[in-house]
């Protein structure tokens, strides 16, 4: 599981750095997503928020699956791909994705306001921050 | 304690992000092939139909696309993405493709393009006739 949060995580970056580089580097060798291996997501924050986008690129949008659960919000989705008997493969470097994530969120979501698109391949989750854990602004009284 | 060693490059660069930095990136291509065409399938997530750019010179198919990742107003990258990727891959041309009926589709961040085989190339068979 992975927690989110605006802290700025050293690890976070050097594990972002060495997924690139494989993911530029040994195409073909490597998908970033069988056998466990996590996928890539940007985590953006805000104030009103919190927001996951990852790559899945020629998914099933039947077979994702977006849920929150209190403060754990798991994405699941899928693509197997089928070629015909008939059809030679000369090269194959694309493989089936299967991903099954987790991740602890700093806030419990407003359903309501919990939305989930899955547009040109990118699959982008827009959590909200319940009102009351939103910074409030106090205003320093100046007594004199 | 000295200001080099207090300062930390990765945090500054995520407090004050610089310009979009732009990363290479060579998409994972399929290559298959069937009695009349061949097809080859590239991830590109993220990429609308006028990003991506298929062109062709000498024997030489060049794909190309540019996807910056999205700026969401009020919120800040925890990553520091702040990145726009070029996609390029070139694939070397058989001599046995008709060109002028390459057709290029893309469907959820996945390009097909297919390129039929020149009639000229493609398997005949010959009746064999009885000698008198």
């Amino acid at each position: 599981m992975v927690s989110v949060n605006s802290v700025w995580n050293p690890w976070r970056e050097l594990e972002a750095i060495r997924r690139d580089l494989a993911d530029a580097r040994f195409t073909g060798r490597r998908c970033g997503f069988e056998g466990g291996d996590a996928p890539l997501f940007n985590v953006y924050t805000g104030e009103a928020g919190v927001i996951l986008t990852t790559k899945l690129p020629g998914i099933d949008p039947e077979s994702l699956e977006v849920s929150v659960e209190k403060d754990v919000l798991t994405v699941r989705a899928k693509r197997e791909e089928t070629i015909a008997e008939d059809t030679r493969v000369l090269l194959r470097e694309r493989c089936d994705l299967r991903l099954d994530q987790q991740f602890r969120l700093p806030f419990v979501p407003v359903p309501e306001k919990t939305e989930a698109v899955y547009e040109h391949g990118v699959l982008t989750v827009r959590l909200t921050r319940p009102e009351v854990e939103k910074p409030q602004r106090i205003v320093v009284q100046v007594k004199s | 304690m000295s200001d080099s060693v207090t300062k930390n490059p990765t945090r500054e660069a995520v407090e004050n992000p610089p310009e979009r930095v732009v990363r290479k990136f060579r998409p994972r291509v399929d290559i298959l092939e069937t009695e009349a065409a061949y097809q080859l399938v590239a991830d590109v997530p993220g990429a609308s139909e006028d990003q991506v750019e298929l062109s062709i010179e000498k024997s030489i198919l060049t794909l190309s696309a540019t996807i910056a990742l999205p700026i969401f107003e009020g919120y800040e990258p925890a990553c520091n993405d702040n990145v726009v990727r070029t996609w390029t891959r070139n694939v070397r041309l058989r001599d046995d493709i008709d060109r002028e009926n390459i057709e290029a589709t893309l469907r959820d961040g996945v390009l097909r393009v297919t390129l039929p085989k020149a009639k000229t190339s493609l398997r005949t068979t010959v009746p064999v006739k009885r000698a008198e």
